[in-house]
């Protein structure tokens, strides 16, 4: 009794506690004051102890255990990527390396100087950025540049893409999780750019089909307009394209409601802009006008890219129902219809083509995974989607391998280089020199045989 | 399970007693998976360029496909029937010209290692194993799990270790262990208790771990106390700070050495 | 912010669907669903989207449906009906306990709650 009332009493008067240690006893007959209350030895527990309620709790709601975006947040800013160590004298421009590449004679056979760290080219970089380009957990922030590394199959793609353009060639990236697919795509579009091209983007695409913005049927095709989705993508596009589209002169008078416009006083960046006075019921109008000036004009050539393209067509319905509650088919909501029209060869420019990376947090459905011949027909699969099988039939597949051992020697050594690579890890020779093979070894292994966010993961976030 | 008696289950009966004709003529339905020989099937049906899109009849014949089973189940009787004696694996699955299995294998394990094998095993019995991990940092992580969730601590520790990283561009783990020791006190003040109700105040040295144990414990203290939404930001803002010299472990540090400073006349020499 | 709709005040925060299936008895996540779609509404909609004329033709799908007193009393005369015809449920109902075989010497506390010959919920 008499230790619970000291105990009581301790807590009671003021601060005046030693430095309390777990396993000593909490009374203390000290009479030395501090200035600022220490906390006790044992670790820093959330929750309140049984018995003290009503104690108050911390202002800042901190979220639930374990939150992504916090620490994404964190390390998205841009203080951090300020700070860091800028490679910009010893890379090049990819759009550069990739012209180079293509137009000279031995092309694609050359192996030597690939794989190549890069950097964007300011110009395609801020275009990019508008596009929406570099994803959240691509560890950008380790340098000041944002830094990729050229392969061949960036190569490839960027070969077909310019050998076939008239005949607007369709290409879909696929890999493994880790693997590149952004990044491949990220080039192919900074590439095109430096080539005078109109990137056509479709930003989010699983957003299309799952519900999110706003609908209404279009009794004139018969197909389901989202405003909200074709003003996004207008965003977009009028600022990844604008010096472009300012240069494209309007080949007729366009008026929608009040909103105006003629070939002399307009180009057709005016138009993607899509002023205010436009009414939100004639967007699709305006996106169907868009599209055919693009078609009539020579001067460009146009190109669709789409990232995370099986998300779009991982169902064939879509998360709309109609009046009598039957699931909107997904080529029932005119953008995707659009976009699938494109890849089929409905719709086509006079220069240009198709650019698709999957995406692996979506899986491939197995229409995808028949329709681009990665997979024999199935006949007992239920959710084959003919329709669907029909306008993906033409796309070629590029699938991205794993690094070799060699092209993570080059990556380790340059992480060594930046000094991204801790001590612990670094294994010394007798002659004092670092053991650079054994760490090769190590980081191939590590990096799950070649996978190159695996390899970043292992040089650093592993640190046991 | 043997493979026959899989196959028995899987096939009706009455179909393997006729073998010599193909048996069916009707479609028969047979999932994909259970399928003889599936996946030889890819070569002859995938067409990149004009993809069958009609489903028809024909393609879901398996005809050809029970044959390949039958005739697979004939060569698993013949291979098992031995003749026409009983099964038995150590005669029956004996390699042509042996009359018993293990007698090959008898003489395999009789391997010697040379003198190069034995010189290098030596050298390697010599020799330490490394530890899996570095001894503070488990010890640290193990003091930030809750719940026996290790790899959660793991993954907290290593995105506090990146932010450091990040920014003050250093080896975070040398830098971290920097930080402990010079945050972690050298003394503490324990009370003893003699016999009587009068009880002591004496000042004790600590051990390595157990300094590292009152800094790491301040600075987790510390660190729930900013406002960062995930823990990992939480902590690696203290880290920081406190490699800056500016976290308050490093006032209660003084002051657990002021505290022992001033009982020193109690240490027994 | 609350929208009222029907007399009854739904978050605003809350998906169209989720608001209606969470505040009205007699209306589940499907039929919630449904009316949305009837309406003509996005799945992802949001109460405080919604507009006037949306919030009126929401109205006009809800009168036409059996809900709140009205479901009520549908349940209420099924249990009515049972005890007439003097059925084990029916009993079980007017005593208050389980009807479907659930021992009652510790737990049947909801049954204790709900199992009334005037059922409120």
């Amino acid at each position: 009794m008499l230790r619970h009332a000291l105990l009581r009493s301790s807590q009671g008067v003021a601060r005046l506690q030693a430095p309390v240690v777990s396993g000593a006893s909490l009374f203390h007959t000290s009479s030395a004051t501090y200035s600022a209350p220490m906390p006790k030895f044992g670790l820093a527990r959330r929750k309140t102890p049984k018995g003290q309620k009503g104690q108050k709790k911390s202002k800042v709601s901190k979220g639930t255990p374990g939150n992504n975006d916090s620490f994404m947040e964190y390390v998205r800013d841009k203080s951090i990527s300020l700070k860091a160590p800028s490679l910009a004298s010893d890379l090049e421009n990819i759009e550069e390396i990739v012209q180079a590449r293509l137009t000279a004679d031995n092309k694609l056979e050359n192996k030597d100087t690939l794989p190549q760290l890069t950097k964007y080219s300011d110009d395609s970089l801020k275009r990019l950025h508008h596009i929406g380009a570099f994803q959240k957990a691509q560890y950008h922030e380790l340098f000041r540049e944002k830094v990729s590394l050229l392969r061949q199959e960036t190569l490839k793609i960027c070969n077909k893409l310019t050998e076939s353009a008239s005949k607007s060639p369709k290409i879909v990236i696929t890999g493994e999780s880790g693997i590149g697919k952004s990044t491949a795509l990220a080039q192919v579009q900074s590439y095109l750019m430096s080539k005078d091209s109109i990137i056509f983007h479709l930003p989010n695409v699983k957003t299309i089909v799952d519900g999110t913005y706003e609908f209404n049927l279009n009794s004139s095709t018969n197909l389901y307009d989202q405003p909200g989705l074709i003003k996004k993508v207008f965003i977009k596009l009028s600022k990844s394209n604008k010096e472009l589209l300012s240069s494209i002169k309007l080949s007729d008078n366009y008026t929608y409601g009040t909103a105006r416009f003629s070939p002399e006083n307009h180009s057709l960046h005016d138009l993607v802009m899509l002023p205010a006075k436009v009414p939100k019921n004639l967007y699709s109008s305006v996106f169907n006008d868009v599209v055919k000036e693009l078609q009539k004009q020579d001067k460009y050539s146009v190109y669709l890219t789409i990232d995370e393209f099986n998300s779009l067509v991982e169902h064939s319905g879509s998360a709309y129902r109609d009046i009598d509650y039957n699931v909107i088919g997904i080529d029932k909501l005119s953008m995707v219809k659009f976009a699938l029209d494109w890849i089929k060869g409905a719709i086509a420019f006079p220069r240009g083509g198709v650019v698709l990376a999957n995406s692996s947090n979506y899986q491939e459905s197995s229409t995808f995974k028949f329709a681009v011949g990665m997979e024999p027909l199935n006949p007992f699969d239920e959710t084959l989607d003919k329709s669907l099988v029909s306008y993906l039939k033409d796309v070629e597949v590029v699938k991205l391998e794993k690094l070799s051992r060699e092209e993570i020697g080059e990556l380790t050594q340059w992480q060594l280089n930046n000094g991204l690579i801790i001590s612990q890890d670094i294994s010394m020779s007798e002659d004092g020199e670092v053991d650079v093979q054994k760490l090769v070894n190590e980081k191939y292994f590590l990096s799950s045989n070649g996978n190159p966010r695996e390899f970043i993961k292992s040089c650093n976030l592993l640190y046991y | 399970m043997s493979y026959l008696s899989m196959a028995l289950r899987v096939l009706p009966r009455r179909s393997l007693q006729k073998t010599a004709t193909p048996f069916v003529t009707r479609r028969l339905w047979l999932p994909s998976a259970c399928r003889y020989n599936s996946s030889a099937a890819p070569a002859t049906t995938i067409n990149n360029n004009q993809p069958p899109l009609d489903i028809t009849d024909k393609d879901i014949d398996l005809t050809e496909d029970v044959d390949e089973w039958l005739s697979a189940i004939q060569q698993l009787r013949g291979e098992f029937s031995n003749n026409g004696k009983t099964f038995n694996p150590e005669t029956s699955l004996a390699p042509p010209g042996e009359n018993n299995v293990y007698i090959e294998l008898m003489e395999q394990t009789q391997s010697k290692p040379t003198a190069a094998q034995i010189a290098e095993a030596t050298t390697l019995r010599a020799k330490e194993v490394p530890k899996k991990n570095d001894e503070l940092l488990e010890h640290c992580v193990n003091l930030m799990m809750r719940h026996g969730k290790k790899a959660r601590a793991e993954k907290f520790m290593a995105r506090a270790l990146y932010l450091m990283k990040l920014k003050l561009r250093i080896d975070p783990v040398v830098a971290f262990k920097d930080i402990l020791e010079r945050m972690s006190p050298l003394m503490i003040v324990k009370n003893f208790k003699n016999g009587t109700a009068k009880s002591t105040n004496i000042p004790v040295p600590l051990g390595r771990r157990q300094r590292l144990r009152i800094a790491f414990g301040w600075i987790l203290t510390r660190a729930s106390e900013r406002p960062a939404k995930d823990f990992s930001v939480r902590l690696g803002e203290e880290l920081i700070a406190a490699y800056n010299g500016d976290s308050k472990g490093f006032e209660y540090r003084a002051e657990m050495h002021k505290d022992a400073i001033q009982y020193r006349s109690y240490i027994k020499l | 912010m609350a929208i009222n709709i029907l007399g009854k005040y739904i978050r605003a925060k809350y998906l169209v669907s989720e608001g209606l299936f969470k505040t009205f008895y007699g209306i589940g996540p499907q039929e919630a669903s449904k009316i949305c779609a009837r309406v003509g509404l996005f799945p992802k909609m949001r109460m405080h989207q919604l507009s006037e004329q949306q919030i009126m033709s929401i109205t006009k799908e809800l009168a036409g449906l059996t809900i709140e007193n009205e479901a009520r009393n549908v349940v209420r005369e099924n249990i009515a009906f049972k005890r007439k015809i003097g059925s084990y449920s029916g009993i079980r109902h007017l005593l208050g306990f389980p009807v479907h075989g659930q021992n009652t010497r510790n737990n049947g506390r909801t049954a204790k709650k709900l199992n009334k010959l005037n059922r409120s919920g």
